[in-house]
C-alpha cells in the first residue's frame, strides 16, 4: 500500500513537472497539451474504542498511507483526457477516465467498488462444503436425533440443549458483500442533429448475507447466503434533435446471473429423514432443507420518446417502450426430504419438481403523453397522461400441494398464477403568475390502479384516486422566499364492501390498496433580513387516514420542522448550523387467534409505533491567514428515537398488552471534525484533519444477537452490528498544477 | 378487447399518430440561415470582453467555451444575450440586450433548451420542478466553469438538500442507502429534469428503478408478493429509516399491516414474547423463516418459507 501511494504520487508529479503549466490561457488552434491535475497522498491513523461493522458498513477507513485522489485533466485542441480516481487501491474506490473531443465524441471508462459489511461478530456451527451446501457435525446430529424417537417430539428439550452446547464452538464468519462494476459509455454526435449512446456495464457481487433457513416454528436458523451474482447492462439509443423536435429511440437488456440458486442445510436434529404431522413445530423430521435463492432473469427493452414544439411555449412531449422480463431458471422438487413421498398419495412424486422449468414472462408497457403550453404571459398548463402495465404471463402451474418447510406434506390442490397489474394517470396543472415573482400553482389528478390475479376478471380489483394540489412559489423581494405546496387525495377500493381478508365481520384491509384520505403540506419559508444572513424554516406533515379499514393500519402521519441558517462573516469567514425534528406516527389493529379464527373484540389488540428524530448540525469555516491557512469545523448528531404503545383489553387472549420495558428500536449518530488548510507553496497545500464518529444501537432484539439468542431451539449467525466509537486523524499533501 | 387493452391501444394509436407528426413538423421547423441584415447585428465575444473581461475569460474556460457550442452557435454569448452591437453602441444598458435573470423562469430555461434539448431535458417542460419555478441557472452554472458534473453550482445532494429537507434528515439514519459516504448520488435514482407528475424517479415505474442496483428481484417468480411487485415503496423509504433494511417499521409489526391470519401472524408480540425470545421477535422476526417474500421461484414457496 505504501509503495502503491508512493508511486501515484510521483506519477503525478512527473506528469506535472514535464508538461506546460496550465496558467496561460488555452487557445483552440494551440497544438500544446495543457494538463492540470491534483494529487493527494496521506497518512491516516485510526483509534478504535468500540468496534463495529457499522462504522465501516460503505466505505474504507485505512491505516497507514493512502491515495484518496488523483485528478488529470490533459486537453489539446477540441481534444481532452481526464482521469479522476479516488480512495486508490481501498474497497470503496472509484475510478473515472473520459476521453473525448467536444463537439463529437465522449468515450468513458468507469470502474466502481462499494463493500457492505454487515457484521464482525458473525459466527456459524455450519460449514460450507460447496457452494450453498451447508453442513453439520454428524456426531451431533446422531446424538439429538437418539435421543427423540422418531415420528414424535418427546424429549426434544433434551436434544434442543445438546443442540445448544455444540454452538459455543461456532467458527466466525464474515459477513459482507463486495460490489465491483466496470463502464462503458459511448457518446457520438457524428453530426449536429443525430447523437448516438452506447453503454455497457458489468457488475459482479460476492459475499455472504444472513437469511432466514427455517426448518419450523421451533427450528429456525439463520445461514450466510452465498452470493455469486452477476449483472450486465446494455443500452444503444440514437437521438434526433434539430430545430423544435427531438426523436429518441433505443433498445436496452439487462442479465442478471446468479451462480448459486439452491440453498441445501443440516438439520441439527436429524441424521436421517422422517415426517409426521407436527414436525414443523418440534423441529424435528428432515434430515436436511433446501430453499431456491435469487433466479437468473433477463429484460430486454425497447423505448422511443420525443418531444416537439409545435407553437412558441407549448412543447408536447411522449415516451414509449416495452419490455420483456423472463426468468425460466430449473424448478427444485417439491422437497428434498425423501420420508415424504411414501406419506401421502399425493405427494408421491414431491422429489421431483411439478415441471422443468418456470416458465415465467411479463409484458411490461409504458406510454406517456404530456402537453404543456404557456397560454398568456400569465398563464400555462401542463396535462398528461400515463399508463403503465405489468402484464404477467406466467404459466399457471397447478400442484396438488406442498412440502411446508421440507417436514412435511400438505395436501389440497394449489396453483401458481400470474399477478398483474396496471396504473393510469391522467393529471393537469395550471399555473398562473400573480405576480412578477409569484406563481400559484393548482392541479388535479385522476389515479388508478387495476390488479388481478390468474382468472379474476381483469377490472374486479381497482383503486381510484383523485387528487388535488395546490403550490405557491414567491420570490417578491430579494430577501424573501417561500414555496408552499398541499395535496388532498382520496382513495376508493372497489372490493371495499365485499372482499373478506379473513372471516366475515373482521373488516381487516390491505393498507397498499384499502380506501385512504390523504393529506400533505410542505413549505418552506427563506429570509435575508440583513446582509449575508440567510435563514430557512421549513414545515411539513403528512397524514394518511384508512376511513373504511376496522383492522390493519389505520393511519400513517409523518410532522417535520426545520430550520437552517448561514451566516457569512466575512468574505473568508462562515458559519451555518441546522435542525430538523421529525415525528413519525403509526396506528394499526389487529386480532390475536387460536387455530381457529376469533370473533372475539376482547382478543383485538392495537399499536402505536413512533420515531421522534432529532437531527442538527453547524459548522463553521474561516481563513485564518488569507491564502495561506484555512480551519474548517463541523458536527452533526442524529437521533431517531423508536417507540411503541400496545394495548390489548382484558379478558381476551392476549390478556392485556405488556409493553416492552426497553426502547423498541433508538439510534444516535454524531461526528465532528476539524480540518486545517496549510498552502505551503503555490500548488501545494498540506491537510491535517481529525474526525470524531460515535454511533449507539438500543434495540429490543438487536442488541442481543447471539448465535445461540432464541430460547427455542434457533441457530442464528449473531450478526450483531453493535454501536461504535472512532477517532481518525490524517495528514494529507496536495500538489495541484 | 378489455377495456384495458382498449385503453392501451388508444394511447399507443395517439403516441403513434404524434411521433409521425413530429418527424413531419421537424421537418418544417428547420430554421433558416440568417440574413446578412441580422448577422451584422452580433458584435462578436472580443467585443463583449471588452467590458465583461472577467466574464468572457470564464466563458472561455467553462463548457460553453469549448467546441461542442462552436458547433451549434458561432456567436458566444450573443447566442444566449441576443445580439449586442445595438448595446455596445448604445454604450451599454440593462435595456438594450437580454438580460437572462431578469426574465421569467420559463424563458430562461427556454434559452438552454434550445441547445439543451435531448435526453432527459425532454420533459423538462411541464415538470414538477419547471412547475415550480426553477430555471437551469438555479442549478448549473452557465458562465464559468463549476466543478460538479454537468457545471453544477454545488455538490449535487447539497443542491437537492436546499429545498429536501426532509430527504436530508433522512440520510443521517442509521439503515441508509450509501449517499453520505458519497457512493451514490440522488441522481442515481432520480432523474431532476424529467420529475413529472407520477414520476418522481425516471423510469417507468418505482420498482424498476429498483431493479438496476437490484436485479436478482426483478423476477418474474412462480409465487409473487403482490404489494412487492408493484411498488417497493409499500414496504421501503429508500431514502433512510431507522428500521432495518430501509423497512418502514419494525418487524413484525410492519407485516402484521396486512397478515392477521390464525395462529401465529396475528399475534400480538410484546413483551412476554421478548422474554422467552420468541423467534418471530428475535433475529428478523418474520423474515427469519419468511425468507423469500420478495418472490419465490420454489414450488412449495407459496408461504415464501422456500
Amino acid at each position: 500500500m505504501i509503495s502503491t501511494t508512493l508511486a501515484i504520487a510521483l506519477a503525478g508529479l512527473m506528469i506535472a513537472q514535464g508538461q506546460e503549466p496550465s496558467g496561460a490561457r488555452k487557445d483552440k488552434g494551440d497544438e500544446r497539451i495543457t494538463v492540470k491535475g491534483r494529487v493527494t497522498a496521506g497518512l491516516e491513523a485510526v483509534g478504535e474504542v468500540e468496534r463495529s461493522s457499522k462504522f465501516t458498513e460503505y466505505r474504507d477507513v485505512p491505516r497507514g498511507s493512502y491515495a484518496p485522489a488523483l485528478d488529470l485533466d490533459l486537453a489539446k485542441g477540441d481534444g481532452y483526457f481526464r482521469l479522476a480516481a479516488r480512495n486508490i487501491r481501498q474497497d470503496d474506490q472509484r475510478l473515472l477516465a473520459e476521453l473525448g473531443c467536444y463537439g463529437k465524441f465522449r468515450l468513458a471508462a468507469g470502474y466502481d467498488e462499494t463493500p457492505h459489511r454487515f457484521s464482525f461478530f458473525g459466527a456459524t456451527p455450519y460449514v460450507e462444503h460447496a457452494p450453498g451446501v451447508f453442513t453439520l457435525n454428524d456426531v451431533i446430529r446422531s446424538d439429538a436425533q437418539a435421543l427423540v424417537p422418531t415420528g414424535t417430539s418427546t424429549n426434544i428439550g433434551a436434544a434442543r440443549a445438546l443442540v445448544s452446547s455444540f454452538l459455543a464452538s461456532a467458527a466466525p464468519i464474515d459477513l459482507g458483500l463486495r460490489r465491483k462494476e466496470g463502464r462503458l459509455e459511448l457518446v457520438y454526435t457524428p453530426s449536429v442533429p443525430f447523437r448516438l449512446n452506447v453503454s455497457a456495464s458489468r457488475e459482479t457481487r460476492t459475499g455472504s448475507r444472513p437469511i432466514g433457513a427455517s426448518l419450523g416454528f421451533s427450528d429456525a436458523i439463520e445461514l450466510a447466503e452465498p452470493i455469486r451474482h452477476e449483472t450486465t447492462n446494455l443500452d444503444a439509443s440514437l437521438e434526433y434533435h434539430k430545430g423544435r423536435a427531438t426523436v429518441r429511440g433505443g433498445i436496452s437488456a439487462s442479465i442478471f446471473e446468479n451462480e448459486v440458486q439452491a440453498m441445501v442445510w443440516d438439520n441439527p436434529y436429524r441424521i436421517t429423514d422422517s415426517t409426521y404431522p407436527q414436525a414443523y413445530i418440534a423441529g424435528n423430521g428432515t434430515a436436511r432443507g433446501r430453499t431456491a435463492l435469487w433466479p437468473s432473469n433477463d429484460a430486454v427493452r425497447f423505448y422511443a420518446r420525443g418531444s416537439v414544439k409545435p407553437a412558441a411555449g407549448t412543447r408536447i412531449s411522449a415516451a414509449v417502450s416495452y419490455s420483456l422480463f423472463d426468468q425460466n431458471q430449473k424448478l427444485l422438487p417439491f422437497t428434498i426430504n425423501t420420508a415424504i413421498p411414501g406419506s401421502d398419495p399425493n405427494a408421491a412424486n414431491a422429489l421431483s419438481p411439478p415441471r422443468e422449468t418456470a416458465q415465467a414472462k411479463a409484458g411490461v408497457t409504458s406510454l406517456d403523453l404530456t402537453v404543456s403550453s404557456r397560454l398568456t404571459k400569465s398563464i400555462s398548463f401542463a396535462a398528461g397522461v400515463r399508463y403503465y402495465d405489468f402484464a404477467n404471463r406466467l404459466v399457471a402451474l397447478d400442484m396438488p400441494g406442498f412440502a411446508l418447510v421440507d417436514q412435511l406434506w400438505e395436501d389440497g390442490a394449489i396453483t401458481a398464477e400470474p399477478y398483474s397489474f396496471s396504473r393510469f394517470r391522467l393529471f393537469g396543472d395550471l399555473t398562473v403568475r400573480l405576480f412578477e415573482s409569484t406563481s400559484l400553482t393548482a392541479g388535479y389528478t385522476l389515479y388508478n390502479v387495476r390488479r388481478h390475479q390468474g382468472a379474476e376478471p381483469a377490472e374486479a380489483d381497482r383503486t381510484d384516486e383523485n387528487a388535488f394540489k395546490v403550490a405557491i412559489d414567491s420570490h417578491p423581494w430579494d430577501w424573501l422566499t417561500l414555496r408552499a405546496s398541499y395535496l388532498g387525495s382520496d382513495r376508493d377500493w372497489s372490493l371495499d364492501d365485499t372482499s373478506v381478508a379473513y372471516i366475515p365481520g373482521f373488516n381487516f384491509k390491505r393498507y397498499f390498496e384499502a380506501s385512504r384520505n390523504r393529506q400533505s403540506l410542505s413549505a418552506l419559508v427563506g429570509l435575508s433580513p440583513i446582509d449575508r444572513l440567510d435563514v430557512e424554516l421549513t414545515y411539513a406533515f403528512g397524514h394518511d387516514e384508512y376511513p373504511r379499514s376496522s383492522y390493519g393500519l389505520l393511519k400513517d402521519d409523518f410532522d417535520m420542522v426545520g430550520l437552517d441558517a448561514s451566516y457569512a462573516v466575512s468574505k473568508s469567514h462562515t458559519v451555518y448550523g441546522f435542525y430538523v425534528h421529525e415525528l413519525y406516527a403509526t396506528d394499526q389493529a389487529d386480532r390475536q387467534s387460536g387455530a381457529v379464527f376469533s370473533t372475539s373484540p376482547l382478543d383485538d389488540w392495537t399499536a402505536r409505533l413512533k420515531d421522534s428524530v432529532h437531527t442538527f448540525g453547524a459548522g463553521h469555516a474561516v481563513e485564518v491567514l488569507r491564502g495561506r491557512l484555512g480551519l474548517d469545523v463541523s458536527g452533526s448528531y442524529s437521533r431517531t428515537h423508536g417507540s411503541s404503545r400496545l394495548f390489548s383489553p382484558p379478558g381476551g387472549t392476549p390478556d392485556a398488552a405488556v409493553n416492552f420495558t426497553k426502547p423498541l428500536d433508538t439510534t444516535s449518530w454524531w461526528t465532528a471534525q476539524a480540518l486545517v488548510r496549510w498552502t505551503l507553496t503555490k500548488g501545494l497545500q498540506a491537510v491535517f484533519t481529525y474526525w470524531y464518529e460515535a454511533y449507539t444501537l438500543a434495540d429490543i432484539v438487536r442488541n442481543d444477537a447471539a448465535v445461540d439468542y432464541a430460547a427455542a431451539g434457533a441457530i442464528f449467525l449473531g450478526a450483531r452490528e453493535p454501536g461504535y466509537k472512532y477517532h481518525v486523524g490524517s495528514v494529507r499533501l496536495v500538489y495541484v498544477w | 378487447m378489455g377495456s384495458r387493452q382498449t385503453r392501451g391501444a388508444l394511447a399507443a394509436a395517439a403516441v403513434g399518430a404524434l411521433i409521425a407528426g413530429w418527424i413531419g413538423l421537424a421537418l418544417l421547423a428547420t430554421p433558416g440561415p440568417s440574413s446578412a441584415a441580422q448577422q451584422a447585428k452580433y458584435a462578436g465575444i472580443d467585443e463583449c470582453a471588452v467590458c465583461h473581461e472577467d466574464l468572457a475569460s470564464a466563458f472561455r474556460e467553462s463548457i460553453h467555451g469549448q467546441k461542442g457550442f462552436a458547433m451549434r452557435s458561432t456567436h458566444a454569448c450573443e447566442t444566449c444575450h441576443g445580439p449586442g452591437q445595438a448595446h455596445i453602441d448604445a454604450g451599454g444598458g440593462k435595456g438594450t440586450i437580454i438580460v437572462v435573470k431578469t426574465l421569467p423562469k420559463e424563458r430562461q430555461s427556454e434559452i438552454c433548451l434550445t441547445c439543451h434539448d435531448g435526453g432527459a431535458r425532454m420533459d423538462w417542460a411541464g415538470s414538477t420542478h419547471e412547475t415550480r419555478r426553477l430555471a437551469c441557472e438555479d442549478c448549473h452554472s452557465i458562465h464559468s466553469p463549476a466543478p460538479g458534473r454537468a457545471q453544477l453550482t454545488k455538490p449535487e445532494t447539497e443542491l437537492c438538500f436546499a429545498c429536501h429537507k426532509r430527504q436530508k434528515s433522512q440520510l443521517f439514519r442509521s439503515s441508509h442507502h450509501p449517499l453520505r459516504e458519497g457512493l451514490m448520488t440522488c441522481s442515481s435514482c432520480h432523474e431532476p429534469h424529467a420529475v413529472q407528475e407520477g414520476r418522481p424517479v425516471d423510469r417507468d415505474a418505482v420498482a424498476e428503478t429498483c431493479y438496476r442496483c437490484h436485479a436478482q428481484m426483478r423476477g418474474p417468480f412462480l409465487w409473487e408478493h403482490p404489494p412487492v411487485r408493484e411498488d417497493c415503496t409499500t414496504c421501503h423509504e429508500a431514502h433512510g429509516s431507522n428500521h432495518l433494511k430501509l423497512l418502514r417499521a419494525k418487524e413484525p409489526f410492519l407485516c402484521q399491516r396486512c397478515h392477521s391470519d390464525t395462529r401465529h401472524p396475528g399475534t400480538l408480540y410484546d413483551q412476554s414474547q421478548l422474554a422467552v425470545a420468541s423467534n418471530r421477535l428475535a433475529g428478523r422476526s418474520c423474515t427469519n423463516c419468511h425468507a423469500t417474500l420478495h418472490g419465490s421461484n420454489h414450488p412449495s414457496g407459496q408461504m415464501f418459507l422456500r
